[in-house]
């Protein structure tokens, strides 16, 4: 089963080297009444993310009186999964819960929450369509929506997923590749220090296999980083631009 | 978040006498619509989809086709499933239970025995997906206009049954992928709808956010190609009689011409089939 996966000559089954990432495309403030909104497309997985705050704590008993409150939710659209996902309005399943927290703390991490005490950040993913990646598209879309926004980050969060087929680590995988029984490792970190935000893993590998897999998603999330930068500075050279003042580069 | 949002009274004075002297504030007659444009196949997995964008107001519609059993009451149809949701699931919840009983109504209209494989066995499931990403006012119309779309770019199976030889129970579906033969919903008589706001004394279409803030009373009208009244809503308010007629009458006539304008629009999309439309990069 596994030789469908890679082939002899070391090719994926979409083509890939074990090591490519898949093309990413991305925008930022497609939805106009957000503070900050980003689009981020991998390959077929698509995520929206939207960033409303800083603002007024909905919930006066839950703010924090030294920080911002982070809020966040993640969600995948019904027609985004091969089989209709049923949704019913208002309430998560569980895994929607589970990535809603992991993506909550992660970015506490990041954020300088003690600029902005007594608000709240409500941060807001939808995956459009799903293949693969979904909490790492989820993560690039936001920290693109966060910028979007002009909410203070320590640094990018850059997220990318790392999988082994017979041994090979793999690159970003699609979803035929993480559900024909290849460990999905996603990693998310500040690609300038290089520290690690989140790693999370849901089966075996020999300890030398995991830090080669390890090593490479870093490595995935660094190439992901130089272009979310290219696209960022893009952005906010035509802003300053329409903005009348101009930059000598 | 401007979803609470509030009017100020001299604000509300000036929409409605902008509307009594049938100049509104982006400059349209009370029976002008705003521009807007349809793209179908959006969504590449989904049975069909559609994107309208009515000014800023976008929506996106998601069909996808299922397997599955009729009930009892109708074994000889298929079954519509129908769905609307913001897409950050935050905001109120009345208006999108009547969007959802809206769409409904209109995908009643759907020949539903179409979608029937074996009588009281098997049966397509239309599962209808709503996905509101921005509202600029007038959703109703929006919604309709992408959910007759998606319909018109639903491309279902075909399906061969194929009865086992060893027992006359035993049957299995094959499902043809040629996209030549899949089966296609006529959505030529299917409705679209022309929304009605009451500001003031007088009736407009397409309300923008600000005058939907104004508006005392609202009437959505389904009309479909042959002038023919196929759904009417009324949503709180109170209308006289004379002003019904007015409004059903001038909805046949809008309807119309909103209709030939979607058609010219989703034959062209059709020409185009190289290009893969996306929802985000035009």
């Amino acid at each position: 089963m596994n030789r469908e996966l890679l082939s002899p000559e070391g090719l994926r089954i979409d083509g890939r080297r074990p090591n490519e990432l898949r093309t990413i495309r991305c925008k930022m403030g497609v939805l106009e009444k957000m503070d900050g909104s980003a689009y981020f497309e991998q390959g077929n997985t698509k995520a929206l993310a939207s960033v409303y705050g800083p603002r007024e704590v909905t919930y006066k008993s839950k703010a924090l009186h030294d920080r911002v409150l982070i809020n966040c939710t993640y969600g995948m659209a019904p027609f985004s999964t091969g089989e209709r996902k049923v949704q019913r309005t208002g309430k998560q399943d569980r895994r929607e819960t589970e990535v809603s927290l992991v993506l909550k703390q992660t970015f506490e991490s990041a954020i300088l929450t003690s600029l902005s005490p007594n608000s709240q950040i409500d941060i807001n993913i939808q995956i459009l369509q799903a293949d693969g990646g979904t909490r790492c598209a989820a993560i690039n879309a936001t920290t693109l929506a966060l910028i979007d926004a002009g909410i203070p980050l320590k640094d990018f969060v850059v997220a990318c997923a790392g999988g082994c087929i017979d041994g090979v680590p793999i690159l970003d995988l699609n979803y035929f590749e993480d559900s024909s029984g290849s460990p999905d490792l996603p990693v998310a970190l500040l690609p300038q220090s290089g520290e690690v935000l989140m790693v999370q893993m849901d089966s075996k590998l020999p300890l030398d296999t995991f830090e080669n897999v390890l090593n490479l998603a870093i490595e995935g999330c660094q190439k992901i980083y130089v272009q979310l930068k290219q696209v960022v500075s893009q952005v906010t050279k035509e802003r300053v631009q329409n903005r009348g003042a101009f930059i000598f580069s | 978040m401007s979803k609470h949002k509030k009017i100020s009274p001299p604000e509300k004075s000036f929409i409605s006498e902008g509307v009594a002297q049938n100049c509104r504030n982006d400059g349209r007659g009370r029976l002008d619509y705003r521009p807007f444009f349809i793209q179908t196949g959006v969504i590449s997995q989904a049975n069909g989809s559609a994107r309208v964008t009515l000014a800023c107001t976008t929506v996106v519609v998601g069909v996808k086709a299922e397997l599955g059993g009729p009930t009892p009451e109708s074994p000889d149809k298929g079954i519509v499933n129908v769905h609307v949701s913001r897409w950050d699931n935050v905001g109120k919840e009345d208006d999108i239970s009547s969007l959802r009983y809206l769409v409904q109504g209109m995908c009643s209209r759907l020949d539903r025995k179409l979608l029937c494989l074996r009588q009281g066995k098997n049966c397509w499931i239309l599962y209808v997906d709503v996905v509101i990403f921005h509202e600029d006012g007038n959703l109703q119309d929006a919604v309709s206009m992408c959910t007759r779309a998606a319909i018109f770019d639903t491309r279902i199976p075909r399906v061969t049954i194929i009865q086992s030889q060893e027992s006359k129970d035993d049957y299995e579906l094959e499902l043809n992928d040629d996209p030549n033969v899949a089966l296609t919903l006529s959505v030529h008589e299917f409705p679209v709808t022309v929304t009605f706001t009451k500001i003031g004394e007088n009736q407009i279409v397409d309300a923008t956010m600000e005058e939907e803030l104004c508006m005392s009373s609202r009437v959505i009208v389904g009309v479909n190609i042959n002038g023919n009244i196929c759904h009417v809503q009324k949503e709180f308010g109170s209308l006289s009689y004379l002003a019904l007629q007015q409004v059903i009458s001038a909805s046949r006539k809008l309807g119309s011409t909103l209709l030939k304008q979607m058609d010219s629009q989703l034959q062209n999309q059709k020409k185009s089939v190289d290009v893969v439309p996306n929802l985000f990069f035009n």
